[in-house]
C-alpha cells in the first residue's frame, strides 16, 4: 500500500495503517510530498484509511480531498475555559498559581489529553505553590486537535494577563516583575526534573525595550481626548520536543567519491524550513558546502524513524540525530583510512585528515572520500545516528505591543508588536526570522477575529471559509520587529533550540496587556472582536 | 447553459431571461455554491459604450463596464469625486478590483450568512426566498428576505445623489439609483433566479461643485478583502446641502438626512456623532452576521465621526 500524505506523522501514519489493514510495516509505503503548512492538523490521521479502503475495494489509485468547509471543521484549535489564580508576597515574589484549565475536545478526542497535559509543563517562573487541574471536556463542538502552541497558547494567555494585573497592583514594572520571577540556568521549572540548560530571557527582554525606545523616540505616546496608546509586554516559553519524551529521529548520511553526501532523515518538512536546517547542520558539521547535500525527508520506504514534525522538534531532535549521523561517519572514515594506511596515525582536525608515521600525508575531505571509495582497501562510508531526547531544553520569547484605543469609537489599533527570543544558536536565521514573523501573524488573529462560530439555527458551523473565518493578511499586520539574542545550548546541535511554536504563544497576551492598559478595561476572553472594533493598521479612507 | 457575447448595446439578446455579466466576481460564488442556478449569460465587457469615464454637460458618466481599479485610479474621480475613488478602492482585493466592474457592484446580490454557503450547509434547513422557499431565517416571522446589500460604490454614489440609465424589455430608462437597487432589492429578495432581467449602462453624477468635498469609510475587520460591516459616503461643502449615506445596514443604502442637517449646521462632532447613532438606530434593519455581535456592530454608527473633518 503506497499513499501519498501531506502529513505531520509519517511514520505514525504508516503505524496505525499496518495494524487497521493487518500489513507489516514495511508493506505500508507513506509519502510526503513537497506540500507545506499543517500547524497540528496533519499530525492525526484524516481521510487516509478511508481512501485505501476505498483503494483496496476498488483496485485503483483514490484521491481524497476535503472541501474547504470540511478542512476547516476536520480539526480545530482547543477552545479553553480556564480558572487561574496567582499570588505573591509583598515583595512581588510568586507564591501562587492555581488553574482548572478545561479543554473544548468536541465529541471526541484525539489530541486534548496531552494538549492538557503539556500546557502544565510550561510555567517559567519560580512558584512554590503550584496546582494544575486539567479537565479534557466533551462538547457537541467541532472536534479540537494539535494547532501551534498545543496548549501552552491558552494557558500562557491566562497567566501573562494576570502576571501583569499582579505587577500593576504591586506597582512593579511589568518586565522586573516578570525577570524577577523567571527560572535561571540550572534551576528547574514548577514541578520539572530536569534543570534549564540555557536562559537568555533577559537578553530578549533588554533587547525588546531597545527597540520600543526606538519606536517611542520617533512616535511618543498619545494620550488625548481621543486616543491613548499604551505597551503591552509577556513572556513565554515552549518546549524543543515533545513534552511527553517521546521524540526519536534517526539519521543516515551517504557519502560520495566528490564529497557530496546524500542524507535521509524521517522529519516532514511542513513549510518551517527543516529540510534546509537538517542539510545546514550535516555541510558544517562535514566542512562541505550546502549544495554537496541532497536531502531526502518523509519517505517510510527510505527514510530513518522519525517520532514526527511536532512540539517543535526536528530542530533539537531531528538535528542531533544529523549532527551524530556526520559525528559517525568522520568515526567510520577515519577508522577506514587507518585500515588504508596501515600501521600509520590518523586523526581528523577541522574537515582535514592528518595520515603520519610509515607516510605523512594531509587530505582534504574530498580527497578522503576518494580513497575511501576507491581504494584496494575501501569501502562504503555511510553515517548513521538516533537521538531519543529525555529532555528538551526551552526555548525563550519575550513580546511587546504597542496598541491604541479610540475612546469614542471603542475601537483598537495595533500599531507596533516586536518580539525577541532566545532559540540558542539559530542554524538559519531567515528562516527563524520566517518564523517569528509567521508565529506573530497567527497570534494576532487569534487575539482579534478568529473564532470557530456555530450557528445555532442551523447546527453547523458559519466559519468555514476564509471570508468568514478572519485571519489577518499583511495589509492587516502591524509593524513587526523581530530579534533573536546570542545564546547557546549546551544540549542542542550546535547550540540551536526550537523556535516554531513558540513564535505565537506570547503574542494574544501581549496584545491584551496593551490594550488594557489603554482603554483601561479588563480582558478575560478572546477574540478582542467581541469587546472592540478593530481599527485596521493601514486606512485608505479619508485623505 | 448559454453564453452570448455582447459586442454593442443595439446586439440582440437572444435569452429570454439574461444574466448580464461584467466581471462575474459576484456571481461565480453564488452559482458555485448552487445558490443560484443561472442559465443564460450575456456579457459584457466589450461594449464600447458601457466603457466611459467623463464629464460632460454637467455631469460625470460612468459607464458599467468601468472595472473598479478603473475608478479608484481616476484622477478625475480622486481630485473632484473623492468618495467615489475612495469607495471602489476599498471594495474586495486588487485581484477583484481588476476584473470587476461598477455595474456589477451596484447590482450585486444581498448577502446572509444562511446563504451564501455551500448546498450541503443549507441543505439542513428549509429553503428561504433567496433560495426559492418562503422564510426568512433571519428574521422568521418576516414577510420579505432581509439579507443586506454591502455594495461600497453605491452608498458613495448615493452620497452624490446619482442617476442610473438601464434597458428593460427593450427601452431605456433613467432614474435615480436609490430607487433601482431598492427595486433589485426586492426582486432579489426573492428566488434567485427571478432576478431583475435589466441591463445597466451608466451612472450619472451631477457634476461637483467648487468648495465641495467628499470622502468615503468603511468598517471591515481586515482592510484586504473583507465586505463592509458599515459604510459611510460624506459630500459638503460647496452650495449644495450636505448628503450623508450609509451602507451595510439595511436591504440597501440609507441616506441619513438628519445627520447632514447636523453636519451642515453648527453642532460639535459628538453631537452630530449622537444624531448620526440616533437616526441609524431607526434606519438600520440589523441581521446576524458572522462573528461579529450585535452591539459592537451597534458601535460602528460612530465611527461616522471618520469623515467628519470633512466638514472643516
Amino acid at each position: 500500500m503506497t499513499i501519498y500524505s501531506c502529513s505531520q506523522t509519517v511514520f505514525q501514519e504508516r503505524r496505525i495503517l499496518a495494524e487497521l489493514f493487518d500489513l507489516k510495516e514495511v508493506d505500508v509505503h507513506i509519502i510526503k510530498p513537497l506540500v507545506g503548512a499543517g500547524f497540528g492538523a496533519r499530525q492525526q490521521l484524516h481521510a487516509q484509511h478511508a481512501a485505501a479502503l476505498i483503494s483496496r475495494k476498488i483496485k485503483r489509485p483514490v484521491k481524497l480531498l476535503y472541501s474547504r468547509e470540511e478542512d476547516f471543521y476536520s480539526v480545530v484549535r482547543h477552545a479553553s475555559d480556564v480558572d487561574l489564580r496567582i499570588g505573591a508576597d509583598k515583595n512581588g515574589k510568586l507564591q501562587l498559581f492555581d488553574t482548572t484549565f478545561r479543554l473544548n475536545a468536541g465529541p471526541y478526542t484525539t489530541h486534548t489529553p496531552t494538549v492538557v497535559a503539556a500546557a502544565a509543563r510550561k510555567l517559567q517562573y519560580n512558584v512554590p505553590n503550584y496546582s494544575f487541574i486539567g479537565l479534557s471536556v466533551f462538547t457537541n463542538h467541532v472536534t479540537g486537535g494539535a494547532f501551534r502552541g498545543y496548549g501552552n497558547t491558552q494557558l500562557t494567555f491566562g497567566r501573562e494577563i494576570l502576571m501583569d494585573r499582579l505587577a500593576q497592583k504591586l506597582d512593579m514594572d511589568p518586565v522586573e516583575f516578570r525577570l524577577m520571577n523567571h527560572v535561571q540556568v540550572g534551576e528547574c521549572f514548577p514541578c520539572a526534573s530536569i534543570p534549564v540548560s540555557s536562559n537568555g530571557i533577559e537578553d530578549c527582554a533588554r533587547r525588546c525595550q531597545q527597540i520600543q525606545k526606538e519606536i517611542d523616540e520617533k512616535e511618543p505616546l498619545i494620550d488625548d481626548e481621543n486616543i491613548r496608546q499604551a505597551w503591552g509586554i509577556s513572556f513565554s516559553c515552549h518546549g524543543s520536543g515533545p513534552s511527553s519524551k517521546e521524540g526519536l529521529s534517526g539519521a543516515v548520511v551517504m557519502l560520495n567519491a566528490d564529497a557530496s553526501v546524500h542524507l535521509l532523515v524521517g522529519s516532514a518538512d511542513i513549510g518551517q524550513g527543516s529540510e534546509t536546517m537538517e542539510s545546514q547542520i550535516a555541510a558544517e558539521c562535514l566542512g562541505i558546502p550546502l549544495s554537496s547535500v541532497q536531502i531526502t525527508a518523509a519517505d517510510t520506504g527510505l527514510t530513518p524513524y522519525n517520532t514526527g514534525t511536532f512540539g517543535s522538534s526536528q530542530t533539537f531532535i531531528c538535528g542531533n540525530a544529523v549532527k551524530l549521523a556526520c559525528d559517525d561517519l568522520k568515526k567510520k572514515m577515519v577508522e577506514q583510512l587507518k585500515v588504508i594506511y596501515d600501521g600509520c596515525t590518523v586523526k581528523e582536525k577541522d574537515h582535514r585528515y592528518y595520515i603520519s608515521g610509515g607516510e605523512e600525508l594531509e587530505l582534504s575531505f574530498e580527497d578522503a572520500a576518494r580513497k575511501i571509495l576507491f581504494a584496494p582497501k575501501g569501502s562504503v562510508p555511510i553515517g548513521a545516528g538516533t537521538y531519543k531526547a529525555a529532555a528538551c531544553p526551552n526555548p525563550f520569547s519575550v513580546c511587546f505591543v504597542k496598541a491604541e484605543y479610540h475612546k469614542k469609537l471603542n475601537a483598537i489599533r495595533l500599531m507596533d508588536i516586536i518580539e525577541v527570543v532566545d532559540v540558542g544558536t539559530p542554524i538559519n536565521r531567515l528562516t527563524v526570522a520566517g518564523q517569528l514573523e509567521g508565529g506573530i501573524a497567527q497570534g494576532v488573529g487569534y487575539a482579534l477575529y478568529e473564532r470557530m462560530e456555530i450557528n445555532p439555527r442551523s447546527r453547523r458551523t458559519l466559519s468555514t471559509d476564509f471570508l468568514h473565518y478572519r485571519i489577518p493578511q499583511m495589509g492587516d499586520m502591524p509593524r513587526t520587529y523581530v530579534d533573536m539574542v546570542n545564546s547557546h545550548d549546551p544540549y542542542g546541535p550546535h547550540g540551536a533550540k526550537s523556535v516554531g511554536e513558540l513564535a505565537t504563544v506570547p503574542v494574544a497576551p501581549a496584545i491584551v496587556n496593551a490594550v488594557r492598559r489603554a482603554s483601561g478595561i479588563e480582558i478575560n476572553s478572546l477574540p478582542l472582536c467581541d469587546k472592540f472594533a478593530i481599527l485596521p493598521t493601514e486606512r485608505g479612507n479619508v485623505k | 447553459m448559454s453564453g452570448q457575447v455582447l459586442e454593442s448595446l443595439h446586439d440582440v439578446v437572444s435569452a429570454e431571461h439574461p444574466t448580464y455579466i461584467g466581471g462575474g466576481t459576484d456571481i461565480m460564488p453564488l452559482l458555485k455554491n448552487e445558490v443560484r442556478d443561472d442559465k443564460d449569460f450575456v456579457f459584457l465587457k466589450k461594449i464600447p459604450e458601457l466603457h466611459v469615464l467623463e464629464e460632460k454637460d454637467g455631469e460625470l458618466i460612468i459607464g458599467a463596464a468601468m472595472t473598479l481599479t478603473e475608478l479608484a485610479e481616476s484622477a478625475l474621480l480622486n481630485s473632484r469625486y473623492a468618495a467615489i475613488a475612495q469607495a471602489a478602492s476599498l471594495t474586495a482585493s486588487p485581484q477583484i478590483r481588476n476584473i470587476a466592474t461598477v455595474g456589477g457592484n451596484i447590482m450585486q446580490d444581498r448577502r446572509c450568512i444562511y446563504f451564501n454557503q455551500p448546498h450541503l450547509w443549507r441543505s439542513g434547513l428549509p429553503y428561504c426566498f433567496k433560495t426559492g422557499g418562503s422564510i426568512c431565517h433571519q428574521i422568521p416571522n418576516s414577510p420579505v428576505c432581509r439579507a443586506i446589500y454591502y455594495s461600497d460604490v453605491a452608498t458613495a454614489l448615493i452620497a452624490y445623489e446619482a442617476e442610473v440609465e438601464y434597458i428593460e424589455d427593450g427601452e431605456t430608462h433613467r432614474t435615480d439609483l436609490k430607487s433601482l437597487i431598492e427595486r433589485h432589492s426586492v426582486a432579489n429578495g426573492l428566488a434567485c433566479h427571478e432576478h431583475l432581467p435589466i441591463l445597466v449602462t451608466r451612472f450619472f453624477v451631477p457634476a461637483a461643485e467648487e468648495g465641495e468635498r467628499s470622502g468615503f469609510y468603511k468598517y471591515a475587520m481586515r482592510t484586504t478583502i473583507d465586505f463592509p460591516i458599515i459604510n459611510f459616503a460624506l459630500r459638503c461643502g460647496g452650495n449644495r446641502p450636505a448628503r450623508l449615506a450609509a451602507g451595510a445596514l439595511a436591504p440597501h443604502p440609507v441616506v441619513m438626512a438628519e445627520t447632514a442637517a447636523k453636519i451642515d449646521s453648527d453642532a460639535t462632532d459628538d453631537e452630530v456623532i449622537a444624531q448620526a447613532e440616533d437616526e441609524l438606530r431607526k434606519l438600520a434593519m440589523p441581521i446576524k452576521e458572522a462573528c461579529m455581535t450585535p452591539a459592537v456592530k451597534r458601535s460602528l454608527y460612530r465611527h461616522v465621526a471618520m469623515l467628519l473633518n470633512l466638514r472643516k
